[in-house]
């Protein structure tokens, strides 16, 4: 259970299929596990969506 | 004068002595009152608990249904005004068929669910000029959630008003012990909303993340309504891969696919990977392996893999990824989508430990697909 002063935030986890570079960036709407978002800006290479996940962030 | 001797409550109600009227009655009154009102006073402490409990529940029966409606109205294309015929779905029961029947329940319990899921689909589909598969699946089990929390609500509300009217004190009790369980389910149902309307993993997605992963690269074919499969190969040997289709909002129909990958494939043994609820005091995203089909649910899909399995005498080993009732139906937590790789190895040692080359594996993801593709 989420604690009541929880704030969960989600995180789009995105990697290079080719050189394995890794972005982590806020959710955005339409966004799935395994879609192919864009070319990668260091090889060219084909970027996909890896996980999907939420983070706590517990306010200080 | 000498006042070292003088006790107060001694000399006003003779607590050394019990022959004292007044002590008596400080003494006798309250056990009558609690021999014939203790139940009545306990009633009033308890009512006051569950009544703000049943308030929270309504609360958010009210808040899923204004969101539900809220994002078909501002998402989707409704024919009209959706409100009137979108309150009746959150009435809808099912009957399940008489459990004295010797031939089995289990085929008629199967047909009960699929006839219901069938009709829900077709009457959420009719609401709409314009609705793709995605936003099928995700109203339909945004219904779901709107009704289980309608029922909970009904439910307490039942039980507190009939104690309540009856004056039953003893009638109140298994619903104050149920209550914390209830209302984590409901918590959890309503932080389930958001994440659904997003269409974002949620923690039961966790087998469909590893099988989707090892399904990358195959070519995926149907196998059975909202379910596909794929083929691929590990040390030697031929994996089937099956899970439902993502990222579709949807568990898929895992006890017909498997009917029908068994019937063609005949593989050698079965590996299930599926969320399961963690015990009080285990961590969430703990891994355990074990025997026989997991996969929860009313039970008729484990029953049609059971059966196919001891028909054609396969071996079902089972992999589970522990979480609360919270972790499995909202956002996928941190620490449970990091296991991926760790699940994915465990599959491999599994089997390469439990069958040779040229064999092969039929390996199913179970569980909401819910922004996971393949």
């Amino acid at each position: 259970m989420f604690e009541k002063n929880e704030i969960i935030e989600s995180h789009t986890l995105e990697e290079c299929d080719a050189c394995k570079k890794q972005l982590k960036r806020k959710f955005s709407q339409g966004d799935y596990v395994f879609k192919y978002t864009s070319k990668c800006s260091s090889c060219n290479g084909q970027v996909r969506i890896t996980k999907i996940f939420g983070e706590t962030l517990t306010p200080r | 004068m000498d006042f070292s001797d003088f006790d107060v409550l001694d000399e006003f109600f003779s607590t050394g002595d019990s022959s004292n009227p007044i002590m008596m009655l400080v003494w006798i009154l309250p056990l009558i009152l609690f021999v014939f009102y203790g139940q009545r006073i306990q009633l009033i402490i308890t009512s006051g608990d569950i009544k703000k409990k049943l308030a929270k529940l309504d609360q958010y029966r009210n808040d899923s249904r204004d969101d539900l409606i809220q994002y078909i109205k501002k998402n989707l294309t409704p024919k009209g005004d959706p409100v009137e015929k979108i309150d009746r779905f959150f009435d809808y029961f099912t009957i399940m068929p008489v459990d004295i029947d010797p031939n089995g329940i289990v085929p008629k319990i199967h047909r009960l669910v699929r006839s219901r899921e069938d009709t829900t689909r077709k009457q959420v589909k009719s609401l709409f000029t314009e609705i793709d598969a995605m936003e099928i699946t995700k109203i339909q089990t945004l219904l779901e959630i709107v009704t289980t929390l309608q029922l909970f609500h009904k439910i307490v509300r039942h039980l507190f008003l009939t104690a309540k009217k009856q004056n039953n004190y003893p009638l109140i009790l298994p619903l104050q012990m149920m209550l914390p369980f209830i209302m984590e389910q409901a918590d959890a149902l309503r932080d389930a909303v958001p994440v659904l309307q997003q269409g974002q993993p949620i923690g039961d997605g966790i087998g469909p993340l590893v099988v989707g992963e090892m399904m990358l690269d195959t070519k995926k074919q149907k196998a059975e309504f909202e379910t596909v499969y794929g083929e691929s190969e590990f040390k030697g040997r031929k994996l089937i891969l099956l899970k439902a289709e993502g990222p579709y909002a949807t568990v898929g129909r895992p006890g017909e696919a498997t009917e029908f990958l068994v019937s063609k494939f005949k593989p050698n043994i079965i590996i299930m990977i599926d969320a399961a609820l963690k015990f009080e005091g285990e961590e969430s995203g703990t891994i355990a392996q074990g025997f026989g089909a997991a996969i929860g649910g009313i039970g008729t899909d484990r029953f049609k893999i059971e059966e196919i399995a001891t028909k054609y005498d396969i071996p079902v080993f089972s992999i589970v990824i522990k979480q609360s009732v919270s972790d499995a139906i909202t956002l996928m937590k941190k620490k449970i989508a990091d296991q991926t790789d760790n699940i994915k190895n465990q599959v491999h040692e599994m089997i390469t430990d439990n069958t040779s080359a040229n064999q092969s594996v039929l390996v199913i993801g179970v569980g909401n697909t819910v922004g996971v593709s393949q």
